[in-house]
């Protein structure tokens, strides 16, 4: 048995204790990523060479034994920058581009002692579900090869599942960090709107984007918050707020919870296995110490609506930088400038890309931005109101992850509206800047995950931990996918 | 009420798809355009259920932040990435600067 198969907070016990080594879990690791990734294809790029040669240094030194992750690899969804490195954010029109800089999350990973061990596999600039959106080509389902991984994060709950990594960073714009952990089998969170700081991740959208961690276990998440948190003068939208000791809240004496289901949301409608799964785990809690009350947020049924002229317009705007002139690919044929832009930009960008830019540029266009884009800025601060009024009820709110388990590969490439409709009950979570975790619900008959949902108050991280910590005790999912 | 009707006179056709062509300096391919303009359409067509909601008095939200602060920070100069890193991901420099095909006629 390798030393992947364990947690990273159980490794970080084991490796403090002087019962393994990092080198030993490195070469473990690195033979799990040798047997596994030419079925999962969750890299785009894994440092072989850095993390045994990392490993083997902070072995011989012993300087691993007094940092927070001793020494241990985690890997990163590739929209996120590693000075010297590529960063591709899955596109094309990234050819050639590497980070003269490391992003903010990736120099407290190794402020804290951690080895970056790879770039994981993505929808082209988060702009996806399914992690098929990819010009590295898809990433697979561990559970099972013919279903997608979820996405935009796919690569990175892919390989956490796999057991190729021990934990990864994940961005989340509409769910892309919670849709995939839901559809792996894994833990993933995205943490309340400024919590993280973007510094080095690649902009999609501004108003939502958002870094969590995407772990095999809750504890681990918390292990991986603590680090990555805090205010940071690079990102001015990043909080000031006292950061709690997240791994702490997990062991706090607790009052009783109150969790709040919004059945009106839930009413849009969820595959029939999913609403099974949930109301066997409502049945449960309702067993244990937390009451289970009725919570309402009508207006979420129309946070797709809202989120695709929101997203997209954003996104537009964030896009117009890639154009062949300061960095990444440019067009081999143009006379003139704007040639050169229109068709660098043509080639460089994949169709999903494409289409969320001229979404975006139509509802902001001349005419048509009170329409769409000011209104849709009006109902999300209906959705918001709602979350409010709601948390004066409960202490956290819980929804399946989403609407079905993963589907298979293609399925919905055809229908661009059939893949956003699968972000339901993510997306208002977004809007609202709330943090949000996903853990592992179930498993379906064909042995395909299921995830379920809490949300917290605005920087109450620490209850949807701690609710979380008790769910997973609760349903006692043991996961990790064999492939 | 003039607002809705523009709406309703506006499909996304391919008039309209190289209306944002031009806007968003993207060329598309003769069937991107055409697989575009139904997909959008459809888009759109959702995405105008937005319309049916009552928003009287609502004020729009752009940005949520959950604490009360600036986001400014002291103006004093810090460090910085180096010139010639940032021109070595260019495609085409000329000496220390970004090459792009002329745009001023002499």
């Amino acid at each position: 048995m390798g030393l992947n198969q364990f947690g990273l907070s159980e490794l970080v016990a084991m490796v403090k204790k002087g019962e393994v080594s990092p080198l030993d879990v490195a070469n473990d690791l690195f033979s799990a990523v040798d047997a596994v990734e030419p079925k999962i294809r969750a890299y785009i790029e894994f440092y072989a060479e850095d993390l045994l040669d990392e490993a083997k240094r902070l072995t011989n030194s012993g300087e691993y034994k007094s940092t927070r992750f001793a020494g241990l690899p985690i890997v990163l969804k590739d929209n996120i920058t590693v000075k010297g490195k590529r960063t591709t954010c899955g596109s094309r029109i990234l050819a050639g581009y590497v980070s003269p800089y490391d992003a903010t999350v990736v120099g407290h990973l190794k402020r804290d002692g951690a080895i970056i061990a790879g770039k994981t596999n993505l929808d082209e600039f988060g702009m996806g579900s399914s992690t098929e959106n990819s010009a590295f080509g898809a990433t697979r389902n561990p559970w099972n090869l013919d279903c997608v991984p979820g996405g935009s994060s796919g690569g990175s709950a892919a390989a956490v599942a796999a057991q190729t990594a021990l934990a990864a960073l994940g961005s989340d714009t509409g769910g892309s960090i919670r849709q995939p952990a839901g559809f792996c089998g894994v833990v993933g969170m995205k943490p309340t709107y400024g919590r993280v700081s973007r510094y080095g991740l690649v902009a999609f959208a501004s108003s939502l984007d958002q870094i969590g961690p995407i772990t095999r276990s809750v504890r681990d998440c918390a292990l991986v918050l603590s680090s990555i948190c805090g205010r940071d003068p690079r990102d001015a939208t990043s909080l000031q707020s006292p950061l709690p000791e997240f791994e702490g809240a997990l062991e706090k004496r607790r009052e009783k919870l109150t969790i709040g289901v919004p059945w009106d949301l839930l009413d849009l409608g969820m595959d029939p296995l999913v609403e099974a799964n949930f109301k066997t785990v409502i049945d449960a809690l309702e067993r244990c110490n937390v009451s289970v009350v009725d919570a309402t947020l009508p207006n979420s049924k129309h946070a797709i609506a809202c989120y695709y002229t929101i997203a997209n317009a954003e996104a537009s705007s964030n896009l117009a930088r890639y154009d062949g002139v300061r960095y990444g690919h440019r067009t081999g044929t143009y006379d003139d400038l704007f040639t050169m832009y229109t068709r660098t930009r043509d080639e460089g960008f994949g169709e999903e890309v494409k289409r969320r830019i001229l979404l975006g540029t139509y509802v902001l266009s001349a005419g048509y931005y009170d329409a769409y884009y000011a209104k849709a800025q009006r109902v999300r601060s209906l959705v918001i109101a709602d979350f409010n009024a709601s948390f004066d009820r409960c202490d956290l709110i819980m929804v399946p992850t989403s609407p079905s388990p993963a589907f298979r590969l293609g399925e919905k490439t055809d229908d661009p509206l059939l893949m956003y409709l699968s972000d339901v009950f993510t997306i208002p979570v977004n809007l609202a800047g709330l943090p949000a975790i996903s853990i592992p619900s179930g498993v379906t008959d064909q042995r395909l995950p299921m995830g379920v949902q809490l949300i917290g108050r605005p920087l109450d991280e620490e209850t949807v931990l701690r609710g979380a910590a008790d769910l997973e005790k609760m349903i006692g999912f043991h996961g990790g996918a064999v492939v | 009420m003039e607002r809705e009707q523009i709406i309703e006179t506006m499909p996304v056709d391919k008039k309209m798809i190289t209306h944002l062509e031009a806007l968003a300096r993207i060329e598309l391919t003769p069937q991107e355009k055409e697989r575009l303009a139904l997909q959008l359409d459809r888009i759109i067509t959702y995405v105008k259920q937005l319309e049916q909601i009552d928003t009287t008095g609502v004020e729009p939200t752009s940005l949520v932040i959950h604490e009360n602060h600036s986001g400014l920070r002291p103006d004093r100069p810090g460090d910085c990435i180096e010139r010639d890193t940032i021109l070595g991901d260019a495609p085409d420099i000329k000496r220390h600067l970004f090459r792009v095909p002329k745009i001023i006629e002499r």
